[in-house]
């Protein structure tokens, strides 16, 4: 279990939309090529029930996205990897 | 210097390069911040500028190092973020009482306390230059400031061009103006960027088989530029992984090379010790399953490094440190496991040329191994956010155990490790 700090969608597409948002704040990509496609990612907590999708916070996030919240995230014991 | 061996003095020829992969060839991926290859002629990293998010190549000086003065010339490229004549007032936040006319940003002193300010792009860490004219000035002070980004300009009382240096702590996206009982107007004001950061969007496999380690996200890219400057550990260039976000991924290609039953490895690997347990060097494993990797990082016991394999089936092997190792330090560290044999897979490992891990059983079931990372814990999903600076991690798909110590040495003499 991990204590994040970050923005929890509860769909996929809120996420996405999410990130969509932030890529359109920073104008990425700035060119086709560039390896940098999107500005931030999000992740699944898949072992949460239910299921959520979330976005670890950064600096760069608090103008599009707001003041982050903090919530748990159940993952794998780490001594069990 | 150490990687040139001028083999044509004396012939007037130019001297060949000769690196690590020439003197120990035929490894799977070798990511470094320097020249490991006579043959290689591409560059070491590709590299994000914050201030307006351009990419570029950085490759090697002459002497096979990272070309340092190419990298800190792009990242610190002046950019302009705002070149504003006030002849529109688009994106402009004004306080009552402030306007923008003929031209002119406009403060009254009856407004008291006023600001105005613009939304562009938070510069966190770097050195701005403003540059503003007032004209009409009558009473007052006015600063120029990013608003809560940890950066602000001399106050002002009269009439003129000024120019302003501010370093930015945070940074934050609002730019603009705060008075105190100010009467006169603002006019082409200029915003410039002239020191930012840089991250790692590629770090490029020299081993000539192409398995470059990329990040297509730019809140998970690990840094090498910081206020302008190169990152440095023990005199050279490092990238550093922040432990919440950064990782780079490894290709499927690289991974399908180790997948099956026990095959050896061998992973040569330059690193700070990790900032707590169980945070990841790199990894190899599967996007479907949690069962099938090997993996190098921390252990659960501070202090301790250890190696992981586990197969289908989430049969888990892991041995730990013999050794403490000092949190932020440098270190070479080497894992080496033996194609498995009779059902017995031996790895030892060693840590600055002393055995850290005495020849221990690996042997699992099958794995199926289809992506990586290099300073987090990427399976299904992805934990275990490597805190630490990276330099070189090269990694065989043979045992190098005859070779380990002239490899070691190699990279040692370089780094100046131990």
């Amino acid at each position: 279990m991990a204590f994040i700090k970050g923005y929890k969608y509860t769909t996929e597409q809120d996420a996405i939309n999410a990130r969509e948002a932030c890529d359109a704040y920073y104008g990425i990509p700035v060119s086709p090529e560039d390896v940098t496609q999107n500005w931030c990612d999000y992740q699944i907590a898949m072992l949460n029930n239910p299921v959520f999708w979330y976005i670890v916070y950064d600096e760069s996030l608090l103008p599009i996205l707001g003041e982050p919240i903090e919530f748990e995230v159940f993952t794998e014991p780490m001594q069990n990897i | 210097m150490l990687n040139i061996i001028a083999n044509c003095i004396g012939s007037g020829k130019v001297p060949k390069f000769v690196g690590l992969l020439d003197l120990y060839p035929s490894a799977s991926v070798a990511y470094s911040l320097r020249r490991l290859s006579g043959t290689y002629i591409g560059s070491a990293i590709r590299v994000r500028r914050a201030s307006d998010n351009a990419e570029q190549n950085i490759g090697f000086d002459a002497l096979g190092n990272l070309d340092t003065t190419a990298l800190t010339t792009f990242v610190n490229e002046d950019i302009v973020l705002l070149n504003d004549d006030f002849s529109s007032s688009t994106g402009w936040i004004l306080a009552t009482g402030v306007t923008i006319s003929g031209g002119l940003l406009n403060f009254s002193a009856s407004n008291g306390t006023a600001t105005a300010y613009k939304s562009l792009s938070a510069q966190p860490s770097s050195q701005i230059r403003v540059t503003y004219t007032i004209s009409n000035y009558v009473s007052g002070n006015i600063l120029f400031l990013n608003f809560g980004g940890g950066g602000s300009g001399t106050s002002r009382s009269s009439n003129g061009t000024f120019v302003d240096t501010i370093t930015t702590v945070t940074g934050n996206a609002n730019w603009g103006f705060n008075t105190t009982t100010f009467t006169g107007s603002i006019d082409n004001l200029q915003i410039e960027v002239l020191t930012s950061n840089g991250f790692v969007t590629t770090w490029y496999d020299q081993s000539g088989n192409n398995y470059n380690s990329a990040q297509t996200t730019a809140t998970n890219q690990p840094q090498i530029v910081s206020s302008g400057n190169v990152l440095i550990l023990n005199t050279k260039p490092c990238i550093k992984f922040n432990g919440s976000t950064n990782l780079l991924d490894l290709p499927s290609g690289l991974a399908n090379v180790f997948q099956g039953q026990g095959k050896a490895i061998s992973s040569f690997n330059v690193n700070t010790y990790p900032t707590t347990t169980s945070q990841t060097l790199f990894i190899l494993s599967n996007n479907a399953n949690n069962d099938d990797y090997y993996y190098s990082g921390s252990s659960t016991g501070l202090g301790k490094y250890r190696f992981t394999a586990r197969g289908a089936g989430g049969l888990l092997k892991q041995y730990q440190s013999i050794n403490n190792f000092t949190i932020g330090n440098q270190y070479l560290k080497v894992d080496i496991l033996n194609l498995e044999s009779a059902g017995v897979q031996l790895g030892s490992s060693w840590v600055n040329n002393v055995l850290d891990i005495n020849s221990q059983d690996y042997a699992t079931a099958s794995k199926t191994l289809n992506q990586g990372a290099i300073g987090a814990l990427k399976r299904i999903v992805t934990a275990g956010y490597y805190n630490g600076n990276h330099q070189e991690l090269i990694i065989y798909p043979t045992e190098q155990t005859s070779n380990r110590v002239d490899i070691e040495s190699n990279i040692n003499s370089y780094y100046g490790i131990y």
